[in-house]
């Protein structure tokens, strides 16, 4: 082999060649070329260059037809042998004076030298060896000659033959000649940095090849997303060349107009993710980002981190044409195609896991450029007319792991300090001001001179805290400071403190902190184009920055309340998308209808805030009884634009239109929570509500005799938002009935709070719909008439999606209704709730009426592929959920007994961290749940009132008219609700502070309930925010004024609840208060053990903390308290763990706002005061 | 550890201005001496732990816990009142009042030193040192008080006790309506605008009213004295108390250096954690992406 010959042959030289007289060189390599030349001609058909390039053209085949016979071994090695002392000579030359050539190089560029022997190594058989030879002659030369080699073509030229012969694919076997070949590449690369002038050479050599231009270019694109020191050595080469066309036009328009090299790098991050596993295998609930240990456990993860880390380093160094191409295809060819979709996959799990993904993702690009592609994909791409930042939003309150997971790239995305981010989120709602009174308004700019903030939030600590142990008789409140006269006498200032040393050490951590944070966020935001200061951006000028938005009076200011997104939700008519299974006639027959009834939503959007007319109503009813056909031909002609409406009805509908199309049931009902958030907020008038609940619901029962329109509409009404919110396609509802299902295999564990949160969610949300319902019973019920005569057979296609959608949530709303009842009883929250409870539970029975038989038809008609298994299940379900206890006196008399059961259960699933075992747990639970509801359903079978509701109904749905028509009514039911929640936000006209803070806030109000992952996410992200400096964020999160303008929820009200929860909470276990106070001071301690360890460590280097050393060791001796020292970890049971915890966290997290609120109020560097 | 709050941002407000005024008027009159604590405090920064931390004015008291609401208040109490103090500071300092500075004392808050320089009028060349004593019970007592350390002759200096007349300007301290910026200000108003009604120094009054030409020269000779103590040591022993001294281009030439070199402090202090932020919003717009260089999408 030459090249280990070449490479081994040192032994007979002496590599002494220093001294040798130069002439004598050149004889020996003269000589040596001489007796090569003459093997060459015995086996040379000809010495001609168009040889050589036809060898090129096609080497494969050409070489095969060239080859006039097999070479002697003798002659072969014979003319190794010379070729290998030639080198050497060659290698070893001194560049002649003034940078000429040596005369051995001259000899080489004269003679063809390169040349010859490469057509000689193609005269023998071109093997992978022969190659391997070549490649390393070149690689020596290379890298050792002493004078430049590439600027001569005589020897550029057969190098750019070799290395184009090697690039054929499928000839390497295990991939030598690739590692040498791309370490070669890389070399050249290497030398074109350093001699640009090579490049030169480099292009022309490539146009004598006609169409192979810059090869050295295209040679190494496919290597780009090789694993492996390969891959590494071919990235490294490319951003050499990248580097080289940020100096150099003529490269940098080469790469972007004639390789692919951008379209490859984008399209190979595709094809990485693709590869990802799709779910990840989660261990803990608590888990909510892939930190650097996870993701170094998935190859698949680390390879693609290496191509998007080498997409970024690309944009930071290559010339703008090929970063704005680059960016572009990453955006068009990676973003949009494929993280979208992964983004909105039908499975709780799958989109968890993009969501994670994504946030990595975020976290790993260093290159703002290539960021800016990412966010403006999250902040302005639209997936199905839905900003994937609003669905991400509406995720965060999802009570899975997807809303943790949601939080955490929150928390990253809140963690880039960049504007554009936080004006979408946060400013673009807080800029009109609109949230501030005028009083407000007014003192935006001043600062909490004397603390109030800071004192309201630590007001709020629970009373029997151990912040509250302090000694409270003291003599006066004000702090001791020596004066003037005393000076002499004490040396020191001092501070009143009690016994709890480490809650004051701790709170000078929290503003130690907070002063870090503000002056971190402050300096980040220098950059920002404006103050966010109630002055610049102007409230007003963001108004009339949206064309029609001027002509906005204060009645306009009701589109961006809180209580309008949930006018707007309802409204919406449900199943929007047509399910692709649908017989196209029908779609096709409605196509006029649904045109109009398109612009009659149109009109409906606009007019929504409009005087409540009765005679609009009867253009409303036609849309709904157009429904789903409406949408869908919306979207699919595309309709030429009308007028852009304004921009608030803009907004709506696009909430409107993405809570439709929410991909997950999950996500739209928890979204659809936080909108009906503030009508719940004012409790005040719960004792009505309640009222009228109850009153409705007599009603409703009394008049199922006559007929059962009344009934219906309230069952119609207690789950219109969720039903408005789940429209969907058949085949996304069934699969998320499927992965439903899957989900609650895997999350067993979740499932009590997430029914906890839920129920509380029901209850509310029975309580708004019970309070609109009654309102416009009357109203509606002559809608109702009206529709049923309007209303035909387009009605009942979409009832049939209506039908499967509502199913879907019944279905989770039965496990819910179960699970919420220890709940309520656990958690003591009064006989309000208790009473709500029982009043909605008839409802719900409605509802499981309704839905039970129209279901499987539908499911068979809809889906003749077959999702079968959802069918066997779904029946029992419903049959299960019909016949679950839904009665008042029901209730009671199962209770106790299903209640123990289900604590039993609870504690058989654990809330034990540790759940590596949850697949089998959850067989487990599923039979226990089984056997639960054949229970119940054994126990209810008795119930006479039960059985003549069933029947009632029963008989009814023989006829399939009827079920149309009632069907009709549930949709004059939302019809009736949408006026009636017309007139309730024009009552409420909330000025809206964004589905953002209203999604944390409601998250923080859930506190209690939620995992210390979640609580830990939500209480970072809120300080993270209220440490920034623009004093419209700062003023709304920490202000603590009470005097809010009506349905402005603000962070302190939150806390004031979530404190009211707390006392509720404690009042009724009097073991609590011991208990969070040891858990507390064990964190505490732990917490100041951490830091001092920390503190230490610079010192003792990490070794300090290895816990391996023996306890003699020296550094031991640096005295750090031993663990044992702390106090011990009480032993709280493991349900009360979560919180217990909470607990603590609400108390900490008042005075980590309260340092944040004192360290702003003393801040200098505020540079909207200057 | 107040003063490790602020001390550099108010000692390099000082040490520039102070440089400024004496280069303009006073021709290197002297540079006020940097305290060999400060010299020492490099950074800003909050030491984990208090130095004082334990109780050492207030026994701890040995009655039991109560459950009090305002427990919790009176427990953070001290982080109030050292937080009211150090916003009033932190407003002083935003305010850049001409000719003023001043510096809380390393002992307590409570007590804060200055001085005033005044460039015009009948007080020209004046530099007059002075205490600002504030009550504990700030902001609800009365107006602090500003003392000057030598009697100045004015109408509304007591001629012993050098205690300006504050409450004419203050007759009641209103919280979030009056800041001490304001007493300040009010204290270099006196100097310029001379008011002699209700005098603490009848003869000043007096003199001012009848015989504006012996006033003067009272006030040249106050001036003259006050600027011939300037190098004695500070009245009050503390380590932030305000000394000057002769111009030692040993001790002086380096922080003068350093002072007209100075950028950002906070800058370079943060240099470690350095996070930039992100923006592509054009200025004037509230559309994310609105730069021209624009998103790549486009």
């Amino acid at each position: 082999m030459m090249a280990s010959v070449v490479v081994g042959g040192n032994r007979k030289k002496s590599l002494t060649l220093r001294g040798v007289d130069p002439e004598t060189c050149m004889i020996v390599f003269k000589n040596h070329w001489a007796q090569v030349v003459k093997i060459l001609e015995k086996h040379e058909p000809g010495r001609s260059g168009t040889g050589a390039l036809s060898f090129l053209s096609g080497h494969g085949s050409s070489s095969g037809a060239l080859r006039l016979g097999p070479i002697p071994a003798d002659e072969a090695s014979a003319v190794q042998n010379y070729v290998e002392h030639m080198l050497f000579l060659l290698m070893e030359e001194e560049a002649g004076q003034g940078g000429a050539m040596g005369p051995i190089l001259e000899f080489v560029v004269l003679e063809g030298v390169m040349e010859r022997l490469f057509l000689w190594s193609l005269r023998r058989q071109f093997t992978e060896d022969m190659k391997l030879e070549q490649l390393r002659m070149y690689q020596m030369l290379l890298s050792q000659a002493r004078q430049p080699l590439l600027h001569h073509k005589p020897v550029l030229r057969p190098l750019m033959m070799l290395l184009a012969s090697c690039a054929g694919p499928g000839t390497d076997s295990g991939g030598v000649v690739e590692a040498e070949l791309v370490l070669l590449l890389n070399q050249l690369c290497v030398a074109l940095v350093k001699d640009p002038s090579v490049l030169e050479l480099f292009f022309h050599t490539s146009e004598d090849q006609g169409a192979a231009n810059f090869l050295l270019f295209s040679l190494l694109i496919p290597y780009t997303h090789r694993q492996g020191s390969v891959g590494q050595q071919a990235r490294d080469a490319l951003l050499l060349i990248m580097s080289l066309s940020a100096s150099d036009p003529r490269v940098a328009q080469h790469i972007a107009e004639n390789t692919y090299f951008c379209p490859v790098l984008a399209t190979g991050l595709s094809g990485l993710y693709s590869s990802l596993p799709a779910r990840l295998q989660v261990y803990s609930e608590d888990w909510h980002c892939l930190d650097q240990a996870d993701w170094q456990q998935v190859p698949a993860l680390v390879h693609f981190l290496h191509s998007l880390d080498f997409c970024s380093a690309v944009t930071k160094v290559a010339h703008p044409s090929i970063r704005s191409q680059l960016l572009g295809y990453i955006y068009n060819g990676f973003l949009v195609p494929v993280l979208a979709p992964a983004l909105h996959k039908l499975t709780v799990e799958e989109v968890m896991t993009t969501t994670a993904y994504l946030d990595l993702f975020l976290r790993s690009i260093p290159e703002p450029a290539l960021l800016q592609t990412f966010l403006s994909f999250i902040l302005l791409h639209t997936h199905d007319n839905v900003h994937i930042l609003d669905t991400l939003v509406s995720r965060v309150n999802t009570p899975f792991q997807l809303g943790t997971v949601s939080l955490a790239l929150f928390r990253t995305l809140i963690g880039l300090f960049c504007e554009d981010v936080m004006l979408q989120l946060v400013f673009r709602y807080l800029i009109p001001c609109r949230h501030l009174s005028r009083k407000q308004f007014c003192s935006l700019k001043q600062r909490d001179c004397y603390s109030s903030s800071a004192a309201s939030f630590l007001l709020l600590m629970p009373s029997w805290c151990p912040g509250n142990l302090h000694n409270t008789n003291t003599h006066s409140e004000h702090i001791h400071w020596p004066k003037g006269a005393d000076l002499s006498v004490s040396d020191s200032v001092g501070y009143c403190r009690g016994s709890d040393f480490l809650m004051d050490v701790n709170y000078l951590h929290y503003l130690w902190d907070a002063r870090q944070a503000i002056s971190t966020s402050h300096r980040a935001c220098q950059l920002w184009s404006a103050p966010y200061d109630g002055i610049n951006p102007l409230p007003q000028e963001y108004r009339s920055d949206t064309p029609g938005d001027d002509i906005e009076d204060e009645e306009e200011i009701v589109p961006r309340a809180k209580s309008d997104s949930i006018s707007s939700l309802v409204v919406t008519p449900p199943p929007l998308t047509l399910s692709p299974t649908l017989s196209s006639s029908d779609t096709i027959s409605t196509g006029n209808q649904a045109g109009r009834a398109s612009s009659a939503l149109e009109l409906e959007w606009d007019d929504i805030f409009a005087d409540d007319d009765l005679s609009l109503s009867g253009v409303l009813s036609t849309t709904f009884a157009n429904g789903s056909m409406t949408m869908d031909v919306d979207r699919c002609t595309s309709t030429p634009a009308p007028p852009l409406p304004p921009r608030h009805i803009q907004e709506m509908r696009r909430t409107a239109t993405k809570l439709v199309h929410g991909s997950y049931v999950e996500e739209s009902e928890f979204q659809d929570d936080v909108l009906v958030y503030n009508l719940v907020a004012q409790t005040d008038t719960k004792a009505a509500i309640l009222e009228r609940i109850m009153a409705a619901n007599r009603r409703a029962r009394g008049s199922i005799s006559n007929g059962q329109r009344v009934s219906t509409t309230t069952t119609t009404t207690t789950i219109a938002t969720m039903l408005t919110t789940t429209g969907r396609t058949v085949m996304e509802t069934v699969n998320s009935i499927m992965s439903t299902r899957r989900w609650s295999e895997d999350a067993g564990k979740e499932e009590r709070r997430w029914s906890d949160d839920y129920g509380q969610k029901v209850r509310r949300r029975s309580e708004d719909c019970g309070k609109e319902l009654w309102r416009r019973k009357e109203e509606g019920e002559d809608e109702i008439r009206r529709m049923c005569a309007q209303g035909e057979p387009k009605g009942r296609q979409f009832f049939t999606n209506g039908f499967n959608a509502k199913h879907h949530i019944i279905d989770e709303c039965d496990d819910t209704d179960e699970a919420n009842k220890p709940f309520k009883q656990n958690c003591n929250h009064g006989d309000l709730i208790t009473t709500v409870k029982h009043k909605h539970t008839p409802h719900q029975q409605h509802i499981h009426h309704n839905t039970q038989h129209p279901m499987p038809q539908s499911m068979k008609n809809t889906l003749p592929n077959g999702h079968s298994e959802s069918e066997p299940r779904d029946p029992l379900v419903s049959a299960t959920a019909a016949k679950s206890p839904n009665l008042p006196g029901n209730n009671v008399t199962n209770k106790d007994d299903f209640l123990s059961r289900y604590h039993k259960l609870m504690l058989s699933l654990g809330v034990e961290p540790d759940c590596d075992d949850i697949t089998d747990d959850i067989s487990t639970f599923r039979k226990r749940v089984r056997e639960l509801r054949q229970k119940l359903e054994e126990e209810e079978e008795g119930l006479d009132e039960e059985l003549v509701y069933s029947s009632l109904w029963d008989d009814r749905e023989e006829e399939g008219e009827e079920e149309v028509m009632e069907e009709e009514e549930e949709e004059g039911e939302g019809e009736e609700r949408r006026s009636g929640s017309k007139k309730g936000s024009r009552r409420h006209g909330v000025p809206f502070t964004g589905p953002f803070i209203s999604v944390l806030l409601s998250r923080l109000e859930n506190l209690l309930e939620n995992s210390i992952a979640v609580n830990l996410l939500v209480t970072g992200i809120l300080a993270q925010l209220a440490s920034y400096p623009q004093p419209l964020l700062r003023s709304f999160l920490l202000s603590t004024d009470t005097h809010n303008l009506p349905n402005v929820r603000t962070l302190y009200q939150v806390l004031v609840s979530v404190n009211a929860q707390i006392e509720r909470y404690v009042a009724a276990r009097p073991e609590y208060p011991a208990l969070v106070t040891q858990a507390w001071r064990f964190l505490l301690a732990k917490d100041q053990d951490s830091k001092f360890r920390e503190c230490l460590q610079p010192q003792g280097g990490d070794i300090i903390l290895d816990p391996s050393l023996p306890n003699g060791s020296v550094r031991n001796a640096l005295a750090l308290p031993p663990l044992s020292v702390l106090p011990p970890c009480p032993p709280i049971p493991p349900q009360a763990k979560s919180r217990v915890f909470a607990i603590v966290l609400y108390a900490e997290f008042l005075k980590e706002l309260a340092a944040i609120a004192q360290e702003h109020s003393i801040a200098l560097d505020c540079s909207s005061e200057e | 550890y107040l003063q490790s709050f602020f001390w550099s941002d108010s000692c390099y407000v000082s040490h520039t201005n102070q440089q400024r005024s004496d280069n303009e008027e006073q021709g290197g009159h002297g540079e006020q001496r940097s305290s060999p604590a400060r010299l020492s405090f490099g950074k800003k920064q909050l030491p984990p732990i208090p130095k004082n931390a334990a109780p050492i004015t207030k026994p701890a008291s040995t009655g039991t816990p109560t459950q009090s609401a305002n427990g919790t208040h009176a427990s953070y109490g001290p982080f109030y009142l050292e937080y009211s103090l150090l916003a009033e500071f932190t407003l002083v300092i935003k305010q850049k009042l001409p000719g003023i500075y001043v510096q809380p004392s390393y002992k307590s808050a409570l007590m804060w030193f200055g001085v005033i320089f005044i460039r015009h009028g009948l007080y020209q060349d004046g530099v007059f040192k002075f205490t600002v004593y504030i009550p504990d019970n700030y902001p609800d007592g009365e107006c602090p008080k500003l003392v000057f350390d030598i009697p100045v002759f004015h109408p509304l200096v007591d001629p012993v006790s050098g205690e300006l007349d504050v409450r004419r300007a203050f007759t009641k301290w209103r919280r979030n309506h009056n800041h001490i910026w304001q007493v300040l200000m009010y204290a270099r108003t006196i100097f310029y605008k001379i008011n002699t009604t209700e005098p603490l120094n009848p003869e000043a009054a007096v003199l001012y009213e009848k015989d504006v030409h012996l006033f003067k020269s009272k006030v040249v000779d106050s001036v003259k004295l006050c600027n011939s103590h300037l190098f004695d040591q500070p009245k009050i022993d503390d380590p932030y108390a305000i000394s000057f001294s002769p111009w030692n281009p040993a001790v002086h030439e380096e922080a003068k250096e350093r002072m007209f070199t100075y950028k950002r402090r906070p800058e370079d202090h943060h240099k470690g954690t350095q996070v930039s932020g992100l923006s592509w919003v054009k200025p004037g717009s509230t559309q994310p992406f609105s730069k021209d260089d624009g998103s790549p999408q486009s």
